[in-house]
């Protein structure tokens, strides 16, 4: 699989680094910040600092606060007000990082195909030609199993299918930064592993920094990275993953 | 090419909507510039003789009268302008001279000739009808013996007043119908393009992908229009700067008030 994901693909100008320049520097910070969407608290006293090649949980149940926090980082949603100390690094180099999101809802065309739905992230920026990126595409299609179903629509596959189709589409894109909500809630227990994998491949080697929203316990049973645990808006719980 | 790209894949992926939207555009800015062209054509092939008032001229083939065309169209009162064949006329005359023994010369007989017919509003008044015809006479230089009176039809007006207010409002209801169905079209076509944009966006390093696709794409469209109405009939250059400015503003709305709801709405 390591193979698949490095490519030797000559990286194009100045719009992907394979080297991380400024590991461990700061991305998002929150310090007692209060958060408003249309002018309603939906998060409180919210603390936290995710660096550059974190890979950083946010758990918790339906309807904490955990998408609102992942759109208020991706810059996806404008609060209507923030109180506190707020900041969003994504400058490096000189040039803008770039985030990628695997959505709750994926956002995905259902009456286009598999392959047409994961060309919307052919970027000639990133991509020397055509070709190049069919070969990414195809090497991540192998990893997740999709290979042979590329030219089915959407309507025609079950929901895990889709939910990877998303994945590999936030991949394919070569972001700096991934933020992914419940990316696997289609997916068995097999599939989410190797999902988990996958990113966790990507950010050792790469440097990717990736935030995950999830309530699937299973998951991060064995993981020993940065968790944030939130409730009712507020975060409950910021450190390792030993307290599951 | 990416943003030309992206407005083609927004106009085919409801084939039934995207075709639409082009004929609808096409048909609504082509009667809006031509419409007196329009009335015109009705006039010629859907009324007799008998059902109109009007006034004709005798011309040389060849006579231009395009800048007394214009003149005259803007004066109201005046439903059509247009040219008509002098064949019968001509067979007519020799017909009638032969019947009745009166030799001209050939190079007389040979000429050829076109009908000028102004077609009047029967709101107008015998004055206004005299003052429309002597100001044409005026305009062209012609002889007025080659003018004819102002006919006007004799039978039952209320049937007449139901030919002339079609002849007079059928086009701008048209036009009006077609705009509005053009609306609806135009309103989908426009959030189509803001959904896939927003999806590229994400996965792209781009900025602005809508808005650069949907002016490029439409600059696109309005060149060949203006091409065809330029070369093929008349152009208004204000009715066309009408429009840009409605398209402008329609999709500044639909891109400020939907952006939250279109992004939920592509799965």
């Amino acid at each position: 699989m390591e193979s698949q994901l490095y490519r030797n693909i000559p990286k194009r100008n100045q719009y992907i680094s394979s080297k991380l320049h400024q590991k461990n520097a700061e991305l998002f910070f929150m310090e007692n910040a209060q958060i408003y969407i249309k002018d309603q608290l939906i998060l409180d006293s919210i603390n936290l600092k995710i660096n550059r090649g974190d890979l950083f949980f946010v758990t918790g149940p339906t309807g904490a606060g955990k998408s609102t926090l992942l759109n208020v980082l991706s810059g996806e949603k404008k609060p209507y007000r923030v109180l506190g100390n707020m900041r969003r690094n994504l400058q490096a180099n000189n040039r803008q990082l770039f985030v990628s999101r695997i959505f709750q809802d994926l956002k995905i065309f259902k009456h286009q195909t598999i392959f047409e739905n994961l060309y919307y992230a052919y970027d000639q920026k990133i991509y020397n030609t055509e070709k190049d990126f069919s070969m990414q595409l195809m090497d991540y299609c192998k990893i997740f199993g999709l290979e042979k179903m590329l030219s089915r629509r959407l309507t025609e596959v079950n929901g895990g299918v889709k939910q990877k189709v998303a994945i590999i589409r936030s991949l394919l894109c070569k972001p700096d930064v991934v933020i992914a909500d419940e990316p696997t809630s289609s997916l068995d227990k097999k599939s989410a592993m190797k999902v988990f994998d996958v990113l966790s491949l990507l950010n050792n080697k790469k440097g990717l920094t990736v935030i995950w929203a999830t309530h699937n316990k299973e998951l991060i049973k064995n993981f020993h990275g940065k968790i944030i645990h939130i409730d009712a808006g507020k975060i409950v719980y910021n450190g390792k993953a030993c307290f599951i | 090419m990416f943003y030309l790209k992206v407005f083609w894949e927004s106009l085919v992926q409801n084939k039934i909507n995207g075709l639409l939207f082009v004929f609808l555009l096409f048909t609504t800015t082509f009667l809006a510039n031509n419409e007196s062209l329009v009335r015109s054509f009705m006039a010629q092939n859907f009324m007799n003789d008998d059902e109109k008032v009007y006034f004709q001229a005798v011309v040389e083939e060849g006579t231009n009268l395009e800048s007394i065309k214009s003149r005259m169209t803007q004066i109201p009162g005046v439903l059509s302008f247009h040219m008509r064949s002098g064949d019968k006329l001509q067979k007519n005359i020799k017909k009638s001279l032969s019947e009745n023994d009166i030799d001209l010369p050939e190079y007389l007989l040979e000429e050829k000739m076109n009908i000028v017919e102004v077609i009047l509003s029967p709101e107008l008044g015998a004055d206004n009808r005299e003052l429309i015809r002597k100001y044409f006479i005026r305009l062209s230089g012609i002889e007025e013996a080659v003018v004819s009176k102002v006919y006007s039809p004799n039978d039952d007006s209320a049937k007449n007043f139901i030919i002339y207010f079609l002849l007079k409002w059928m086009v701008k209801g048209i036009t009006g119908l077609l705009f509005i169905f053009f609306c609806f079209t135009y309103f989908d076509f426009v959030k189509v393009i803001l959904r896939k944009s927003y999806v590229y966006q994400c996965f792209q390093r781009k900025e602005n992908i809508a808005f650069k696709s949907f002016s490029l794409g439409m600059t696109f469209l309005f060149s060949i229009l203006l091409m065809m109405l330029w070369v093929f009939f008349n152009v208004n250059f204000l009715v066309l700067g009408l429009f840009v400015c409605y398209f402008a503003l329609f999709y500044w709305l639909i891109s400020r008030f939907t952006d939250f709801d279109i992004s939920n709405q592509i799965h």
